[in-house]
């Protein structure tokens, strides 16, 4: 065995001679070309051989002219041109194939050159020779190697066998073999470069169209391997030039989020199809691309990132592409569908609202049954209202089981009772009904877990402690009746201060949540106990005087200390019972009502504005709001109404003091002996936070 | 140096925008709500770029974008930019038809905020 190292790389060595076979076959791949025949090299061969056709017929006359000139025969001259003529006249018949029928021509071309050379006996007999070695240039017309291979063997075969059997029908003289092979190299050194330029006009010319098929096939190849890979991608993958409409390529995820895709719409009429609010935001952040008024990142940053649809949650990507000059050539968008996710953050929030819950539940039971009965009543009146029909108690009670959500954490309910009054505020029925039904799906999600933690502890559950309960115990046996219905009677009332704490708790919540922090708070019940269920919807409805105190009395603390305040503004929140009547009073340090503002609304929308009284009205009036644009947490004008429904379901009466940069005092009269409160005088309970 | 007004009656807002804008050589003077944004407007022909917050007391961004139209100053040159959440179509509507020119939505990226500010000035 050989021990020679090889190179890898290096080509495989043949044990014989390889090169004459690879420059045999070099030379067959040269000559013979392609077997297949393109529509173009078909119509080009159709045209040549009708044009080769006609060219020997007009050889006719021409031989016979040349045979009366040399006096060689002009009859025998013209039957030989016609039986040759014949040749291609009838193999054209024959046969098919344009590139056999060029061959035949080949054939027929050769014949001819033996005519001419038969007919030009004499002199000139020579000369006439000429006719072979222009006629094999011109066979390169046909672009096919073989047919000057066809030509220069018919002429060799003829040369030889005329010289062997009729010599004078070729030479003029008495020529010896090596003549006939100084001929027959002529021939074959010219019929390699006829050859050559036949090949090449082959590859670069004619086979031309049949390269730009191949290609086109490979192309359209390499997209359908790319539609593959879009196919298989998760994302929804579009682009779109710089006035935003489709291009073609997508991948077919996109039709699966959006629908049928239509290259050439714009992608916000795309995207309307599914969600008009996104394709709104989208269209108008595009415009703002388009007309350049702000940086192009800044305006593809606001482009919307999120979209829902039904139960689908989608994020939306952007990237740009520039042309040479910088500007917005394409932008492709990669849609990706984040159901899943969304569905297990939703979960996580709905986890950590339960616990929230339960903290609270456990805190103020009767509290918060009280809160979940309320709100599920609230629930039900809201059912069915729409932004056509929703009434002013709608609106209310929608409102207020807002503000009750959000002071009890349930962040995810005050959300969707927000986007329901959006929806009610601007958008279609259907648009109302997904809002309601997103709601009321969130709070039966919340209230089965609520109702496992209330059990049958609803707020008209009183819990006696065991002690009281043996007083009780004695009084009955002691026979003193009317003293146990008095303490039997206490037991129906309850204090004010829970629900006292929980307007506090509520207003630090609102504070942080309005960068209104630090808020001092002040809780005064002064022992007042009330009746629970008349007074329920009252200390519901307080959270909206307190969100206005907030909201738009206490300034921030940079304009607290510029107007020589302190830092953190003050809340008091006061029960107390003077000469027969309840007073709740809610008081804040803040900048005071503007009550020009106040009195410009009012007559804005028809309200008297005259009177102090009636610019207090007007300022519990519904739908009254000095705010332009409404949050989360207020603007609407329903807060306040729906105070004053509750005070007036309580006949009570509503007082306003305000001074501006001192604040603002609002007080809620409400007459005693209807409401069977209570006064424990003996110790005034009062409380301070800061 | 461009003279910039911030409009807004959140100090924090006011203060990050001030921070964003700090990178830049740019004047900067503040207003906690639109009346006052109005007044410091009128008395200071040098402002040139106004960063303008919606949702105020006394008058709203969209009522002062509107008064400095009708008073010939945006037609001036004065170039408002409005803050605002996402997804708030119309109230970009009223402002563009009040005169603001471009919205940046809060939460800003303080990069993209100066950015912006920088190409009004300029």
């Amino acid at each position: 065995m050989s021990s020679t190292p090889q190179h890898p790389d290096s080509p495989p060595i043949h044990p014989t001679g390889g090169e004459p076979t690879s420059l045999w076959t070099r030379f067959l791949s040269a000559a013979v070309l392609p077997k297949t025949v393109s529509a173009f090299e078909a119509s080009y061969l159709a045209r040549m051989n009708k044009i080769a056709l006609w060219f020997f017929i007009a050889h006719l006359p021409v031989f016979m002219l040349v045979a009366w000139a040399n006096d060689t025969g002009v009859v025998s001259v013209a039957l030989m041109t016609l039986a040759v003529l014949a040749v291609p006249v009838l193999g054209c018949r024959a046969i098919e194939s344009e590139r056999r029928k060029s061959y035949v021509f080949a054939f027929t071309s050769m014949c001819m050159g033996g005519v001419l050379v038969h007919a030009g006996q004499g002199p000139v007999q020579i000369e006439m020779h000429f006719y072979f070695f222009s006629i094999l240039a011109i066979l390169a017309l046909f672009a096919n190697p073989m047919t000057v291979i066809v030509g220069a063997g018919t002429v060799a075969v003829h040369h030889l066998a005329l010289w062997y059997l009729a010599p004078a029908s070729i030479f003029n003289y008495d020529a010896p073999l090596w003549v006939v092979l100084v001929h027959a190299a002529f021939v074959v050194l010219e019929a390699f470069a006829a050859g050559f330029i036949a090949r090449n006009f082959f590859d670069n010319v004619i086979g031309l169209e049949k390269k730009v098929e191949e290609r086109t096939a490979q192309l359209r190849e390499r997209n359908r391997e790319m539609q593959v890979v879009l196919d298989s991608i998760e994302q929804g993958i579009v682009t779109v030039d710089a006035s935003c409409q489709l291009l073609p390529e997508h991948s077919s995820s996109i039709e699966t989020f959006f629908g049928e895709f239509v290259p050439g719409e714009t992608f916000a009429d795309y995207l309307s199809r599914s969600c008009v609010t996104t394709a709104e935001w989208f269209s108008m952040n595009w415009e703002a691309l388009a007309d350049g008024f702000l940086p192009m990142e800044l305006a593809i940053d606001q482009l919307p990132k999120h979209a829902r649809i039904g139960e689908s949650s989608y994020d939306f990507e952007y990237r740009t592409k520039l042309d040479d000059s910088g500007e917005l050539e394409a932008v492709l968008i990669v849609v990706s569908d984040k159901t899943n996710e969304v569905a297990r953050e939703h979960a996580e929030a709905l986890q950590r609202e339960v616990l929230t819950m339960l903290e609270r539940a456990m805190k103020d039971e009767r509290g918060f049954a009280a809160f979940y009965k309320e709100s599920t009543a609230l629930l039900a009146k809201v059912e069915g209202a729409s932004h056509e029909s929703a009434t002013s108690e709608e609106k209310r009670a929608l409102h207020t089981m807002k503000g009750n959500a959000a002071a009890f954490g349930l962040g995810s309910i005050s959300k969707a009772c927000h986007e329901l009054e959006n929806a009610w505020g601007r958008s279609t029925l259907l648009e109302a009904e997904t809002a309601f039904e997103a709601l009321k799906n969130r709070w039966l999600e919340l209230g089965e877990t609520a109702e496992r933690l209330l059990g049958d502890a609803d707020e008209d559950t009183i819990r006696v402690p065991a002690s009281q309960l043996e007083t009780l115990l004695e009084l009955a046996v002691d026979g003193g009746s009317e003293k146990l219905a008095a303490e039997l009677a206490e037991l129906l009332l309850e204090p004010t201060s829970p629900a006292l704490e929980r307007l506090e708790s509520q207003a630090l919540q609102i504070a942080e949540r309005l960068e209104r922090s630090p808020l001092k708070t002040h809780v005064e019940s002064h022992g007042v106990r009330v009746q629970r269920a008349s007074f329920q919807p009252l200390w519901s409805a307080l959270v909206h005087v307190i969100r206005n105190a907030i909201d738009h009395g206490i300034e921030a603390p940079e304009e607290r200390l510029d107007a020589d305040k302190d830092a953190a503004g003050k809340i008091s929140i006061r029960t107390q019972v003077v000469d027969g009547s309840l007073i709740v009073t809610v008081e804040d340090d803040g900048r005071g009502i503007d009550w020009e503002r106040v009195r410009t609304k009012a007559c804005e929308v028809g309200l008297p504005n005259e009177t102090c009284d009636d610019l207090v009205n007007a300022l519990f009036a519904t739908e009254f709001t000095t705010r332009d644009s409404v949050s989360e947490l207020s603007g609407r004008g329903v807060g306040l109404a729906a105070v004053a429904n509750a005070i007036e379901n309580l006949k009570g009466s509503i007082s306003v003091t305000s001074l501006p940069g001192e604040g603002t005092r609002m007080q809620f009269v409400i007459p005693l002996e209807t409401h069977s409160t209570q006064l424990v005088a003996d110790s005034a309970q009062s409380r301070q936070t800061s | 140096m461009s003279k910039i007004i911030i409009v807004d009656d959140s100090a924090t807002m006011r203060s990050q925008v001030r921070q964003a804008l700090a990178a830049g050589n740019f004047q900067l003077v503040e207003a906690v709500d639109g009346q006052d944004g109005l007044d410091k407007v009128n008395a200071d022909p040098d402002i040139s770029v106004m960063i303008l917050d919606v949702n105020m007391p006394r008058m709203n961004g969209i009522e002062l974008a509107e008064a400095l139209s009708k008073n010939g100053r945006v037609a001036k040159g004065l170039k408002i930019v409005m803050l605002t959440t996402e997804g708030h179509a119309d109230l970009i509507q009223r402002a563009k038809a009040a005169g603001a020119k471009g919205w940046i939505v809060k939460p800003f990226k303080p990069d993209l905020l100066l950015a912006a500010v920088q190409k009004m000035a300029a």
